[in-house]
Order: structure tokens, then sequence, then C-alpha cells
């Protein structure tokens, strides 16, 4: 009887960490849509600051830090590293990025690019490149979502399913 | 803050360890692309020299050091960069050279930049009160002046010291600092300026003169109004605009004389007329700031 016990036991911990294991392969997904829906919101918040109040990056970018929960801290340090005026934006543009791991490197490519002409011309300009930034986020989001979607479940699915046949043979 | 203070590293660094002696009267720095940086003081100049600092200045390194003085951020300052110029928080000016892109018969913006030279605003304090003491002496009711000297003069120095001893003497002053350099908006002090200007002054930061002149006549009540460096014919306008409103204007101009400004149609109307009591003419002879002379409006014109 206890034999059997141990054996149920064992075979549901089989399930909840492969279960487990599943999700954790999944989050890479979920944590690139999130982030990319993020960082389209800062961008166009950012984009009303710029044309509107003509904010500097420094200030603009404190101000959007405060409403962006999963780059938020990453913003704060590239603010400070802004403060410090030493380097070249593009520099600390970079290593900024270079912060935010649940960036991929497509989005990366995309963000990469902004960080070339973001405060380097007229606000007319800098509205078409931030509006440019924002299509192609658009489009990397619709991508990351049918990822999520289809890739995300597919390695939950499997390794699930190779719980329960593990736990099957177990028993 | 001194504006060396906003320059990126290694050149803050090599300015922070120029001697003491000199340090404190360092006036201005420029930069020009293919020679050193070169210091600027009182009776004195040096080419800027250090272990961490290259030969010569580059293009590319011109760059860098706008990026940093714009904040990295040309489009808030897209205004200034098309006259040719910065202003740092704390009013210190720096001047722009390089290739302009015109559009529509307009300067767009400024690019290939081949110097910069970083000037250091100063506040002094004593000349606006001798002024105001002569201007006003034998009962001589305030009225309204025109500082004018060449570039470099002291006008601009002078005009905000005026301006503290009329509003710290109860006078209700607007000033239309145009280019942020008299009130030196975002200097650290004074109420979020760079300068005392008195407690009776209210500043309106980055309004081009015309425009400020007919906001302060409307909304704030001026008995005073200062305006710094006039130029435009619209900035003469707004001037007989305040004269018709019964409000005194002190303001300054470039110029070595009355020959030298009576070529400009704007201001001998408005001279002829009585727009102005008084012009001041300064000179930078033996040094910025001493006064030449006060050619009063009723000794003739």
């Amino acid at each position: 009887m206890m034999s059997l016990w141990m054996k149920l036991a064992g075979s549901a911990l089989v399930v909840a960490s492969t279960a487990g294991l599943g999700r954790l392969s999944a989050r890479p997904y979920a944590e690139r849509v999130a982030t990319l829906e993020e960082w389209l919101r800062l961008l166009r918040r950012l984009a009303t600051l710029i044309e509107w109040k003509r904010m500097p990056l420094r200030e603009a970018f404190g101000e959007v830090a405060r409403g962006s929960p999963r780059v938020g801290a990453a913003v704060t340090r590239f603010v400070q590293e802004l403060n410090a005026r030493d380097e070249d934006f593009l520099s600390v543009w970079r290593r900024f990025l270079d912060n935010i791991p649940q960036l991929w490197e497509d989005d990366r490519a995309v963000l990469d690019e902004l960080g070339r002409t973001l405060g380097r011309s007229d606000v007319s300009h800098q509205r078409e490149q931030l509006q440019a930034a924002e299509r192609e986020l658009e489009r990397l989001i619709a991508e990351a979502r049918w990822q999520r979607q289809h890739e995300g479940r597919l390695g939950p699915a499997l390794l699930t399913a190779a719980g329960i046949m593990l736990a099957i043979v177990l028993l | 803050m001194d504006p060396w203070s906003y320059l990126p590293n290694p050149w803050r660094l090599a300015v922070d360890e120029v001697a003491r002696t000199r340090f404190t009267t360092l006036e201005e720095i420029r930069f020009r692309i293919g020679r050193p940086a070169h210091l600027y003081g009182a009776g004195w100049n040096q080419p800027l020299r250090h272990a961490s600092l290259p030969e010569t200045v580059s293009s590319a390194e011109l760059d860098r050091i706008v990026g940093v003085l714009t904040d990295h951020s040309v489009y808030a300052r897209v205004e200034e960069l098309c006259q040719g110029y910065l202003t740092l928080p704390g009013g210190h000016r720096v001047g722009i050279a390089g290739r302009a892109v015109s559009d529509g018969g307009r300067v767009a913006t400024v690019r290939q930049i081949t110097s910069l030279n970083l000037r250091v605003a100063r506040a002094v304090k004593g000349p606006g009160e001798a002024l105001y003491q002569r201007l006003t002496a034998n009962e001589r009711p305030l009225g309204s002046y025109l500082i004018a000297s060449p570039p470099r003069g002291g006008k601009t120095t002078l005009l905000r010291d005026l301006v503290r001893v009329l509003g710290d003497g109860g006078w209700r002053i607007v000033v239309v600092d145009e280019r942020s350099e008299l009130a030196g908006f975002g200097g650290t002090g004074h109420s979020g300026f760079g300068f005392d200007l008195g407690y009776h002054t209210d500043v309106l930061d980055g309004w081009p003169k015309p425009e400020g002149i007919q906001v302060a006549l409307r909304t704030l009540g001026p008995e005073v109004i200062a305006v710094d460096e006039l130029g435009a014919m619209q900035d003469y306008a707004a001037v007989w605009q305040a004269r018709y409103s019964g409000v005194r204007v002190i303001a300054t101009v470039h110029a070595r004389s009355l020959d030298e400004l009576r070529y400009r149609k704007d201001f001998i109307g408005l001279w002829e007329a009585g727009g102005f009591d008084a012009v001041v003419f300064l000179s930078a002879d033996p040094r910025p700031g001493t006064l030449q002379q006060i050619l009063w409006w009723s000794d003739g014109r």
C-alpha cells in the first residue's frame, strides 16, 4: 500500500515538474510580447513628450520610465548614464538595449535603428522616425503573438505529455 | 554651474585641471576643427593641454560635444541652432559656426559644425546701482533707456544688474529673455534661474521679444520691461507698443555710437519720438562695462 502511495506521489511530482518546465519554456514568448507591447506604449508617450513639450530625451525617458514596469529600471539606468554626459548617445542606447534581455534579435535591430536617429533632427523628422519604429514594433508584436500562440504552446504541451507518459511508466 | 561643467570628458576634466589662478578668470573656450582647444581669460589665452586630450579637435569630437550640450535632443534646440547659438542652464552661451542648411530662404539647421565657443555668463553686482544713481540723479524720474555697446562690451551684464537693482527696489519688472541669457533659466538657485534679478521681477523665458512684450503688457502688468539685444523691426515695433502703453523699457543693442545707430531706421523713428529717454554707451576698454557716455533725448537729437 505504502509503495503505491510513493509511486503516485512520485508520478504527481514528475507531471508537475514537467508541466512547470513546459511553462518555463513558453515564458520567453510571453515576455517578448509583453515587453514589445510596453515598448510600443513607451514610444507613443515619448512621441507626445517630444512633439508637444519639446522635452529633451533625458527628461522624456525619465517621465516614461514611471509607467513602464518591465523596462522602467533599464530606462532609469539609461537616463543616469545620459546624465553623466560622457558618451555619445548611440553607445549609451545600445547598452540600454543590452539591459533588456526579453528583446529578441529582430526587436533589437528595430530599436537600434531608432537609436541612430533619436534626438538628431527636428520635431517633424523625429515624428516620422518614431512612427516608423511604431509600425515595425506593431509588426513584431503580431509576429510575437503568433509565436506565443503556436510555438509557445507546443513546448508546454510536449513536456507535460512526456511527464504524463513517464508517470504511467513509473506506475 | 560653469559652462565647462556641461562638457563631456575628457574636456571637462582637462578644464578642471587648469591652474587655479587662470581658472578663476577663464572667460571662454573655443573649439575649432584641426586645432587644439583654446582658453581665453581676462588678458590671457592659451591652448588647452592635457594628457587625456587629443592633439587637435576632430569633427567627430565636435559632434559629440554638441550632442552632449544639446542633451542629445536637437529637436528641442533647433530654434537656437538656426540662430547659431545654444544657451546652457545658467545663461552661458555657446556660439556655433558651421554650414547653414536653408529651407525656403530660412535657416533650417546647421551641419558640419566647424567651431564652438563656450562663454561663461557671470553676474557682476555694483554697476547697475551706479548706473541707476546716475540715471535718476537730480530727481530725474526713472525712464526708458537703451544700453549700447559693441559685442563683449558688457551690456547684458549691466542690464542684468540694473534689473536686479530695480527689482529689489520695488519696481515691477518683466524680463523678456528670448535667449535665456539674462536670467539664466535652468540654473541652480534664485527660483530656478542662474541669476538674481530682484524680488519683484518676473521672467518670460524663451519668448521671442515681440510676443513676450505683448504678453507682458496684456497679462503681467509691468512698470518696466527689460529686453536684451534689439535687432529686428518687430522688436522696435514691440518697444513702441510698450511705450504707448505707458510702460518703461530698458533694452540693449549692438552699437558703438549714435552715428552707428542713426543708420537704423527703426531706432531713429523711436529715438526721435522720445521712445527712449537716454542711450547709455559702454566700451570694452579698459574692461567690459566701462561707461562711456550717456546721451539724453532731452539734450537734443
